[in-house]
């Protein structure tokens, strides 16, 4: 954990933010087309093609495996109830894997 | 309240709420020439793919067309069929909130990206189902097979998931028991319980079946998959106790320790000390019961929890090398379109005509009904919008039958004496290479060129590549994938895995590594199959408990230690019993039991789809009621007719009375003077009379079910002007998500309106919520809510 503008947030928040800028440069002001020779120009076009393909296959993986569910509690616990301190890492993943004890889900054949 | 996002009325309308939100769009479908000629090329391509496989024929098929044919057919199902009953019967209204936008309590109500989402849904309802049945039916040739999967999935098995999915999501989530008693009634809803539990212990007791038959006198495979449970330890440890929540990393860490468990199994069973994990039928059966046992009553995180991940893990993967290695291998078809065995129904794998038993055998990929458990109660507490049902319901059960399709492929490209020689029961080839080279020939079938069938492998010796014959060709085949015998694997498991390692070796790593991909086949059957049981012992516990709970309310305390132990210990005990029966039964478990297995499954659907109907007809849409009446009643037909011929046909390899008395009066006749064939005997008089016993037992819970809900039919119909439902009432919704897989240009358009309206104050819990994601402008997640 470390604390960025005065809110508490992990540092996989961060990199999500990180992955943000990366994922949104298409629009933004340094556009990756703007090299200055075609071989550049195509170079570089193609790296940002393949740093979004990682970045879409690491955004996928991670919500499929659930890695994301803390930063999704810690955000919904601050927009239902600001200013109460949400509950830290470790507890929440113990307190969602004692509820999984309670409702198992089928797996089919 | 409706307005245009852009200009002209090409544009497609933007639904909104009261206050002004976007939360869905009406696309309206106008045919462009481009649109045209890409349907019309899918069309001619689809139409291309069955004529290669289904009207050419001849010596040399390529099992290509056969991923060509089932993809063409998958989307014009998906685009046109699908839309169809969309429209007709479901009526999604996006502009009515879901149940997880309605509950949202952050737990098992949470709206899930739909591409995460059908990720889930497709972990859930798929396992081993769609990898065994398709390769038993193999034996009635490819055509039969391939065609039930695909127009099965299509009319049957797509439409019961994605109905059952949307009705259970206009209820709240409501799993089938309980639908089935709102609209049916107590007795319905009792019945539908009842055979979802018994069914779910055969369903067990046979995938476990397959491990068994699949790990047996194997001591590389028992040692690689017993490396699972320490590995499954060691990750839920790491994820409770030092890096909680970094579930991508661990599971990264247990499939590199997976991998170097199956590369590392080669030299343990190599070794002095392999003789440890050679382990006996019943031996093994034993360790499954007491794992069994152990999984259900540790806690999730410790082994459940982990190993599902590590399960998710395996099944994306290994499809995606699977299909990678199709598409780039094309192996050549070795069995012919239809065999003998469609018409005689003496097929040693199973016994019984094509109708009905081969649409019995091969439930998951085209009609299983123990999807309608995942698709009602589970899925639907997560869908964002009403709109996903098709891509997650229908799409994620045509992604299933895909699987098969390559499960089929894998099959048939293997040499026909060699799949029969795996499949036949020990009963037939005495468990020996010669045995079983006698057994083929003994069955008098023909292969592509119409020549009797030969056992035949290539391999290589010394460098060299030859084809061996016979005898020498088993020995090679079980040599080249590092196994004491293949003689007699039944089960499917084994033989998909000789299938797999036979196109993969082609791509990577050459005849060396056929072991490797052997038993990597091998690791992820047994993984889907154990993370299955675990899942499906504690589900029926909960559902054991909460019924004795009726009686001494004390079951339904989950932290009553005594009562869940004994709760488990019934549930573990019930599927152990019949899977020690199956283990030792001297006319091979899976010839016995598997159609037991499929009947269940189908008896199943046949309860999904029945209330699935009377939830139709009193919605008032009896003009459409065909729909899932067609698939209802195939299926009933279907599994009616193979109930009857095992409870009723004289033949004794198909009617398990008719063999009862067989082996009954052979004993009777003292016939068996030595003591083994005796106990055999009375083994299978035994076995035959609690098989039979279930076949009636289920026939007749479903005869009810249907006279139950037929009576239901009868008075919603008789009262036309009162259409009665028991759909939650039309809450507003305020979320907007993409309904499609891939996002088009306006629901972009509307994601980056959504995105700007939520304040910069929200937009940090959107950021929050772990990235956005590719290629869409994002701000789907929970920053408008």
């Amino acid at each position: 954990m470390r604390s960025v503008g005065g809110t508490q947030v992990t540092d996989r928040e961060v990199v999500a933010h990180d992955l943000d800028a990366t994922a949104g440069s298409n629009a933004a002001p340094h556009d990756p087309a703007s090299g200055r020779t075609p071989a550049t120009r195509l170079l570089r076009r193609s790296w940002h093609h393949v740093t979004r393909a990682t970045s879409g296959i690491r955004w996928y993986v991670h919500e499929l495996m659930g890695d994301t569910a803390y930063a999704k509690y810690v955000a919904r616990h601050e927009a239902l109830h600001p200013g109460v301190e949400p509950l830290t890492e470790r507890a929440f993943w113990r307190q969602r894997t004692d509820e999984a004890e309670r409702a198992p889900v089928a797996r089919c054949c | 309240m409706t307005t245009s996002l852009t200009a002209p009325d090409s544009a497609p309308e933007v639904l909104r709420n009261d206050a002004g939100a976007p939360v869905g769009i009406v696309e309206k479908h106008r045919w462009t020439p481009p649109k045209i000629a890409l349907w019309v090329a899918i069309g001619l391509l689809g139409g291309l793919g069955w004529t290669m496989i289904a009207i050419v024929r001849g010596e040399q098929v390529n099992t290509i067309w056969f991923i060509v044919a089932s993809v063409c057919t998958y989307s014009f199902a998906y685009r046109f069929y699908a839309r169809f009953i969309e429209r007709r019967l479901m009526r999604p209204d996006d502009r009515r909130a879901t149940p997880a936008e309605r509950i949202d309590n952050g737990k098992d109500f949470d709206p899930t990206d739909r591409r995460v989402l059908f990720g889930h849904h497709f972990a859930a309802i798929a396992g081993a189902g769609p990898l065994v049945g398709p390769v038993l039916a193999a034996q009635m040739g490819y055509l039969p097979g391939t065609m039930w999967i695909i127009f099965g999935v299509v009319v049957a098995g797509g439409v019961q998931d994605m109905l059952v999915l949307f009705f259970s999501l206009r209820r709240g989530g409501r799993s089938l028991g309980q639908m089935a008693r709102d609209e049916i009634g107590r007795v319905g809803g009792t019945i539908a319980m009842v055979v979802v539990f018994v069914m779910m212990m055969i369903v067990l007791a046979v995938l476990a079946l397959v491990v068994v038959n699949a790990l047996a006198e194997s001591p590389w495979g028992v040692f690689s998959i017993g490396c699972t449970i320490p590995i499954a330890l060691f990750m839920g440890v790491y994820l409770r106790f030092i890096r909680p929540g970094r579930v991508t990393e661990i599971s990264l860490v247990g499939f590199v320790l997976l991998i170097a468990a199956i590369v590392g199994g080669r030299y343990v069973a190599e070794s002095s000390f392999g003789e440890v994990f050679h382990l006996s039928p019943v031996a093994l059966t034993w360790a499954l019961i007491i794992y069994g046992f152990g999984a259900a009553v540790l806690p999730v995180w410790l082994l459940l929890t982990p190993r599902d991940y590590l399960s998710t893990f395996m099944k994306v993967g290994t499809i995606l090398v699977l299909a990678a290695g199709i598409v780039v291998v094309m192996p050549m078809v070795q069995m012919p379109a239809v065999t003998e065995f469609a018409s005689n129904g003496e097929g040693p794998v199973f016994s019984g005509s094509l109708f009905p038993f081969l649409f019995i055998t091969i439930a998951c990929g085209a009609l299983s009904g123990l999807h309608a458990t995942v698709a009602s109660g589970t899925t639907p507490k997560m869908v964002q919008k009403e709109s996903q049902v098709r891509l997650i319901g229908y799409g994620g059960m045509l992604m299933e039958s895909f699987v098969a399709i390559m499960a089929l492929v894998a099959a048939i490209s293997l040499n026909q004496g060699v799949y029969f020689a795996m499949n036949m029961p020990e009963a037939m080839t005495q468990g020996t290479t010669q045995g079983a080279v006698e057994a083929v020939d003994g069955l008098g079938i023909t292969d592509i060129a119409g020549e009797p069938v030969e056992v035949s492998w290539e391999t290589e010796i010394d460098g060299e590549l030859v084809t061996l014959t016979g005898a020498e060709a088993l020995d090679a085949v079980a040599s080249d994938v590092g196994e004491p015998s293949v003689v007699s694997k039944t089960g499917g498991a084994p033989t998909l895995a000789v299938g797999m390692a036979n196109i993969l070796h082609n791509v990577f790593g050459g005849k060396a590594m056929m072991s490797f991909w052997y038993h990597f086949a091998i690791m992820f059957e047994a993984l889907f199959i154990l993370t299955t049981v675990d899942a499906g012992t504690r589900v029926a516990r909960f559902m054991l408990s909460d019924s004795l709970g009726n009686w001494v309310p004390r079951f339904r305390n989950p932290s009553w230690r005594l009562g869940s132990w004994l709760s488990t210990a019934v549930v573990v005990g019930a599927w152990g019993a019949l899977l020690m029966m199956g283990v030792t039964d001297p006319l091979g478990g899976i010839r016995t039991l598997f159609p037991l297995f499929g009947i269940a499954n189908q008896l199943l659907a046949a309860a999904a789809l029945t209330i699935v109907t009377v939830m139709v007809v009193r919605r008032g849409y009896v003009r459409w009621v065909w729909i899932p009446l067609v698939p209802l009643v195939w299926d009933v037909v279907v599994t009616f007719t193979a109930s009857w011929q095992k409870i009723f046909s004289d033949v004794p390899a198909i009617g398990y009375f008719a063999q009862r008395s067989l082996y009954q009066d052979r004993i009777a006749a003292g016939e068996f003077t030595d003591a083994a064939a005796l106990a055999d005997a009375e083994a299978v008089v035994r076995n035959t009379t609690v098989q039979g016993t279930l076949s009636i037992i289920f026939v007749l819970m479903v005869a009810a079910l249907l006279v139950t809900a037929a009576r239901a039919i009868w008075v919603a119909l008789r009262s036309p002007g009162e259409v009665t439902t028991s759909e939650d009432p039309f809450e507003e919704s305020s979320l907007f998500a993409p309904q499609h897989l891939l996002a088009t240009p306006a629901e972009k358009e509307l994601e980056a309106e959504v995105a700007a309206s939520a304040g910069p104050a929200q937009s940090r819990g959107s950021h929050g919520s772990g990235g956005r994601s590719p290629g869409s402008t994002d701000g789907h997640d929970e920053a408008g809510r």
